[in-house]
């Protein structure tokens, strides 16, 4: 009886100072400052390198040089953004990004959704074969064929090509594609198996597919620029 | 016994595998062309790697006739010590980068995953690095890091943290650690997403019933939090791992081919297409991609091993 009597008192006093920092607005505030302080720690590590690219963007050629440096551009201008985007190095850059893009998207999408299909709707022998094989794609270090592809490329005459970087963007663009797409045939409700559930479910299939469109040109645009 | 048993089984396994059997050709007709792919840029060029790597093949062909030179490549590889500290980098690199991405990823998917106003918001701004491209990143980065006119000197001279502007980049002491630094910033969102997926599937009423039981916050997080994530956490360190393993371009951007630091990535590059030793970087890619090997069976029996607890 009395170790209930005193496992109540000990409880009490956590719990009314509980209380108090849960009712008095000082007491609510307090509890929550390192939490907002932790949020706002994150934000600023998350943006500011971002915020830094803004605003050298804005910042002058000559005020970027300046030290000490300014946190913000002191005379803001578009000269840099105008002359960027009549440079004919990225304008040229900029289109060989869509080309090779749209190319590797509308590859992977074709070839991989045809696979991903089978894999997501079917059950056969070799299935999770294939699937590890795709699954294994995606941890390939791609440095490893580097030197095969390299002489590949120049026995097709694709060497300095826009159709070089589209051939090598398939060894992960694909095996990521089917992955994907497999779980989301997987997760199409009640079809039965058939060509005709094959065409009713392309209807449906718009929706994934853009998502990793999008996705998946940030990387290819990179390159292209890294390159040209 | 068992004719006795099984009169009326043929028929029904007959249809099935009838069933079964269209199926499997119509599956790896579909699979195909994907397949071809696959073999084309990846299967093929290994296998071409891996016969290179016994050869003296140059690039640029007919300097000298190639021929079958067996494990040469290789012995030379034992000796060379522009590899070995490429291998070292990568690992350092590798160690702190995945170790510092998972405790701050960890810390961001917890803040992200509890509930307070602006939470949508929160995780729109968690994603910005890793939306931006690596290449762009490690730009931006160069340019905070400068020694004379970069904003981390800057700010950290103003603030008493330095006691002099730094070379980053260039000082070979801090060369690899500014490195870790824009990979952590970069990939730390993606480890924080995956974690966070993780933690959405652990059920509530676990927390609330381990509250009414008098655990402190600190003990959920060890005692449910932990346990529960561990799948998640398995998976992320193992992307994270190979991803890092294989690092090219922040190096690249930062650094060039700069002997001192190296990935082996870019060694194998650098002696690929600069150098145009196909033959001996060949032997370099069989090397990467074995030391990467090991690294995958690690972790694949340590999941087995844990899995089957």
């Amino acid at each position: 009886m009395s170790t209930v009597a005193e496992a109540a008192r000990t409880r009490e006093r956590p719990v009314s100072r509980g209380r108090w920092l849960r009712r008095s607005p000082w007491g609510r505030f307090l509890t929550k400052l390192p939490f907002w302080l932790l949020i706002a720690v994150i934000f600023v590590y998350a943006l500011f390198p971002f915020y830094w690219a803004i605003r050298s963007a804005f910042t002058p050629d000559g005020e970027q040089f300046n030290t000490p440096i300014d946190y913000f551009p002191k005379h803001p201008t578009l000269t840099n953004f105008r002359e960027a985007l009549s440079t004919s190095t990225f304008q040229h850059a900029l289109i060989n990004s869509t080309i090779v893009a749209g190319a590797v998207t509308l590859i992977s999408l074709l070839v991989g959704s045809l696979a991903a299909y089978a894999l997501g709707r079917f059950r056969f022998r070799g299935k999770s074969a294939v699937l590890y094989l795709m699954l294994s794609m995606t941890i390939f270090p791609q440095i490893a064929i580097l030197g095969a592809l390299y002489t590949m490329i120049n026995d097709f005459h694709l060497y300095d090509k826009l159709g070089a970087l589209i051939l090598s963007y398939m060894i992960f663009t694909l095996p990521f594609t089917v992955w994907v797409l497999t779980s989301f045939m997987r997760g199409l409700p009640g079809l039965l198996q058939g060509p005709i559930a094959a065409d009713r479910s392309r209807a449906r299939d718009d929706r994934p597919p853009r998502v990793h469109r999008r996705l998946e040109r940030v990387p290819v645009r990179t390159l292209v620029h890294s390159d040209a | 016994m068992s004719t006795v048993a099984t009169p009326a089984a043929p028929p029904r396994r007959r249809r099935r595998s009838r069933l079964q059997r269209r199926q499997t050709r119509l599956g790896w007709l579909l699979l195909i062309p994907a397949l071809a792919v696959v073999g084309f840029v990846a299967i093929y060029p290994l296998g071409k790697t891996i016969y290179y790597s016994f050869t003296n093949q140059e690039f640029l062909a007919g300097i000298e006739p190639t021929k079958w030179v067996g494990l040469q490549n290789y012995r030379t590889l034992w000796h060379d010590s522009i590899f070995r500290t490429a291998i070292w980098t990568t690992i350092k690199f590798t160690l702190i980068t995945v170790g510092f991405e998972f405790v701050l990823g960890m810390i961001i998917a917890l803040v992200v995953n509890s509930n307070f106003r602006g939470r949508g918001a929160m995780r729109a701004v968690m994603l910005v690095p890793w939306a931006i491209p690596t290449v762009v990143a490690a730009q931006m980065w160069k340019w905070m890091f400068d020694d004379v006119y970069g904003v981390i000197n800057d700010a950290g001279v103003r603030l008493h943290l330095l006691s002099h502007s730094r070379a980053w980049i260039s000082e070979p002491s801090t060369a690899l650690a500014s490195v870790c630094a824009v990979d952590i910033w970069k990939t730390t969102p993606f480890v924080a997403l995956l974690l966070l997926a993780g933690l959405q599937v652990i059920p509530r009423d676990l927390y609330e019933a381990a509250s009414v039981d008098g655990a402190s916050k600190l003990q959920q997080f060890w005692r449910i939090t932990l346990p529960l994530l561990r799948p998640a956490i398995l998976v992320t360190l193992i992307f994270r791992t190979l991803d890092a393993l294989r690092v090219f371009d922040v190096f690249y951007v930062f650094f060039g081919n700069r002997p001192d630091t190296q990935t082996m990535a870019i060694y194998d590059q650098t002696t690929i297409v600069g150098d145009g030793h196909v033959g001996y970087g060949g032997a370099v890619s069989v090397a990467i991609f074995l030391i990467i090997g090991v690294f995958v069976v690690i972790y694949v029996t340590f999941m087995r091993v844990t899995g089957d607890e």
